[in-house]
C-alpha cells in the first residue's frame, strides 16, 4: 500500500490519476476494485503465463 | 465489521497535536471484539523518524492504539536512519512504513498513514494474518502457489 499524497514522486512515476491503482511488477496495472477472478487474470499476465481461455 | 469513526485526515487536523485518542471508544470496542478472533500473533514493525516526516508521529499513535487493543498484536518501532540494519532487513526505503507480519514476513508493507479507508485495510490485514486465512478461493490459492515468478504489488491509494 502506498499513500499517494505522501509519496507524490511515486504517483507521478507510475502516472496514478485514479485510485486505487494496482501495479504488478511495474508491468501490469489496473484501477479500481476488481473481482478476484480478474485480479488473477492480471497476475497471470504479470507472471508471463498465457491466459486461460 | 463497522467502524463509526475510523481515523481520517479531518480527524487528525481537528485534533492537532493534542493527546486525544484517534479511535473512539465505540470503535475500540468493535476492534477489541474483532481481535479476539486472532489465533496467532501479529507483529507490526514500524519505521519512523522525527524530522521531515509529516505523518510519522500520527501513524505511530494510530499503531500504538491498535496494538493496545489485543495481546496478540505486538508493535516494534525502529528509527529509519539509526536502525539501518532493520530498515535493510525489511527492505524499507521510505517512511512512514509499517510491516504487517506473523511469525513469517509475507511482504506486506504500508507506506504512509493508515487512516480513513486504509485504516480498515490495516485492520483487515491484521485479521487475515492472525487468523491465517486470506479469504481467497481454493482455485486462486492453488494457482498462486504454482507461480514461479516473484510478483511485486503496489497499490496506490488516497486516505479519504
Amino acid at each position: 500500500m502506498v499513500e499517494t499524497i505522501e509519496f507524490p514522486h511515486l504517483a507521478q512515476k507510475y502516472t496514478v490519476s485514479g485510485v486505487p491503482k494496482t501495479l504488478i511488477n511495474e508491468s501490469v496495472s489496473f484501477v479500481g476494485a476488481m473481482p478476484e477472478e480478474m485480479v488473477l487474470d492480471y497476475i497471470r499476465q504479470a507472471a508471463g503465463k498465457t491466459k486461460e481461455s | 465489521m463497522k467502524l463509526t469513526n475510523a481515523p481520517a485526515y479531518h480527524f487528525l487536523w481537528r485534533n492537532g497535536k493534542d493527546k486525544m485518542a484517534f479511535l473512539s471508544k465505540e470503535d475500540s470496542e468493535v476492534l477489541k471484539t474483532e481481535f479476539e478472533k486472532l489465533s496467532s500473533p501479529v507483529n507490526l514493525v514500524y519505521f519512523t523518524q522525527k524530522m521531515a516526516c509529516e505523518y510519522c508521529e500520527d501513524t505511530q499513535r494510530i499503531l500504538e492504539e491498535v496494538a493496545s487493543l489485543s495481546d496478540k498484536i505486538d508493535l516494534r518501532v525502529y528509527n529509519f536512519t539509526l536502525d539501518q540494519d532493520q530498515s535493510q532487513k525489511f527492505g524499507i526505503e521510505k517512511i512512514p512504513a509499517t510491516v504487517v507480519m506473523g511469525d513469517k514476513d509475507f511482504g506486506i508493507r504500508f507506506y504512509g498513514i493508515p487512516s480513513g479507508y486504509e485504516f480498515t485495510s490495516l485492520v483487515e490485514d491484521i485479521l487475515m494474518i492472525g487468523k491465517g486465512e486470506s479469504g481467497l478461493t481454493e482455485k486462486t490459492k492453488t494457482e498462486i502457489k504454482e507461480l514461479k515468478t516473484p510478483l511485486h504489488f503496489q497499490v496506490f491509494v488516497t486516505p479519504t
